[in-house]
């Protein structure tokens, strides 16, 4: 995304006092460490029992845990589900 | 659950394995051309996962851009299961015939019942419903259950309530039968007399309306007046009542019987014939036929069919026909004697029900082959009998005042 979009559209958000991410990127949500939902535009990149990576614009999150698998995953996002014990985001 | 189990018979969709180096590549391009792949699982070089057949086609293309050879490892859904079987057309044609003719009887009534009758015969009851159509093997929905019931109400005298509830293939007659008041007696379209109806020594005297001419104690003969109509009330003037009273005396009574010794008993001997009914939602088949046997002592049994524990709307009826043949019997002295007394005592319990015997004696003899009991009886009994009267004095219904 250019620096330029990037901007305009950190504006707009700040402007419409919402959260970053309902604009632009992603917004994850995670329950009880069991499930996890994230929305947004986002590629697998890696899928396993114990690790599972995904793509999201600039960002790489990284799901660490056990039994972990997709329960669905569309153009607008993805549901995990499993035992979550890490997330790492780059 | 149930709903959901449901849906996995009968949608169509597909468990698949796709291989090849990058399997997480086929989730983002699927996904980008709309394609959900339900449960997708990774192990090693291969992917599994489950899409809706339609979609299968279309995964294709991404499967291919990915790099990855597509195979279906298993098909599920209605479908499938019709094309795996579409040679075996007895097992389908079958079902939709059975199915057909399910739906086709659930259209019709089975059976009616009758509910909460003891006194009204049941058969009045059901032929009180059938003058209005409600029969087995009648239309369901052709029933108004309203006019049903007011029709089996008008029609028997005994029912104070009557509700039609027709529930599935089965009409419910339930039904409330009328309280029966102890009769009051309460004519006063006349003045009588309480005369004797025969004579004897009256021992109670319970004298409900009009004036007592005798008392307690007193002998009387049949006729004589026991309680008066003409009532003189405190303005000393002369009025008439229906009198009424109950005079318990003390009397006699007899009964004869008589026991033949010999006597010529019909006896069955063996089965004439057996006649069978066949009855289909209402519609019955007979098999058999019931000519000469007019007259005949007969057995019938009625038997319900049922398939498992569901009871169906088929019946068969057997009658047997019983021939007969004449048997003369010869009692002894013992036996007759026997017989001759158990007839005394049923004609006691029917005319002498309301009254208190207080002694019994019992003659016997042997005459023309008979042999004759007759027993005299001292017994207490009501001997109060209305008689009309006619007088000059008008006649004024003074209960009210009284």
């Amino acid at each position: 995304m250019g620096k330029r979009k990037k901007k305009a559209k950190n504006s707009i958000s700040e402007a419409l006092e919402v959260p970053a991410g309902i604009i632009s990127g992603f917004v994850l949500e995670i329950y009880s460490g069991k499930e996890a939902v994230l929305t947004g535009k986002l590629d697998v990149l890696e899928l396993g029992d114990t690790v599972l990576k995904l793509k999201c614009g600039e960002h790489e999150i990284s799901f660490g845990g056990s039994g972990l698998n997709i329960v669905y995953y569309t153009n607008d996002g993805i549901k995990i589900s499993g035992k979550i014990s890490s997330v790492e985001m780059e | 659950m149930i709903f959901i189990m449901a849906t996995r018979k009968f949608v169509d969709y597909v468990d698949f394995v796709a291989e090849g180096a990058f399997c997480e590549r086929l989730l983002t391009l699927a996904a980008g051309e709309g394609i959900n792949i339900i449960n997708p699982r990774k192990k090693g070089y291969q992917m599994t996962g489950t899409v809706f057949a339609g979609d299968y086609k279309k995964l294709r293309k991404p499967a291919k851009t990915a790099g990855l050879r597509l195979k279906i490892v298993k098909k599920h859904g209605i479908s499938f299961f019709l094309k795996r079987n579409r040679k075996k057309i007895g097992f389908a044609a079958g079902t939709v015939g059975v199915m057909l003719i399910v739906l086709a009887l659930n259209m019709f009534i089975w059976k009616v019942n009758v509910i909460g009758n003891e006194k009204v015969p049941t058969q009045d009851i059901i032929a009180a419903a059938e003058e209005k159509g409600l029969t087995p093997g009648s239309l369901r929905k052709k029933h108004v259950a309203r006019e049903i019931s007011w029709h089996i109400l008008n029609q028997n005298d005994g029912l104070a309530w009557v509700t039609v509830n027709i529930q599935g293939c089965v009409a419910n007659i339930v039904v409330t039968e009328v309280n029966e008041e102890t009769e009051m007696k309460y004519d006063d379209d006349k003045p009588v007399n309480i005369v004797a109806s025969k004579y004897g020594v009256i021992r109670s005297m319970d004298v409900f309306d009009g004036q007592d001419v005798v008392k307690v104690g007193d002998a009387v003969m049949k006729g004589d007046l026991l309680v008066s109509a003409v009532y003189e009330d405190r303005y000393n003037k002369l009025t008439l009542k229906h009198a009424r009273a109950k005079v318990m005396a003390e009397t006699d009574y007899s009964i004869t019987v008589e026991f033949p010794m010999e006597q010529v008993i019909p006896e069955k001997n063996g089965i004439k014939k057996e006649v069978g009914e066949i009855s289909v939602l209402g519609l019955k088949i007979k098999y058999g036929s019931d000519k000469n046997c007019e007259g005949l002592p007969f057995e019938t049994d009625e038997k319900d069919l049922y398939f498992f524990w569901l009871k169906l709307p088929i019946s068969v009826k057997n009658t047997r026909y019983f021939a007969v043949k004449e048997k003369t019997i010869t009692y002894n002295m013992e036996q007759s004697k026997s017989g001759a007394y158990g007839l005394l005592e049923e004609k006691e319990k029917i005319e002498m029900a309301d009254m208190e015997i207080i002694s019994k004696k019992v003659e016997e003899k042997v005459k023309d082959g008979k042999y004759i009991l007759k027993a005299d009886y001292i017994c207490l009994m009501d001997i109060a009998e209305e008689q009309d009267i006619l007088s000059d004095i008008p006649w004024e219904n003074t209960d009210d005042m009284s």
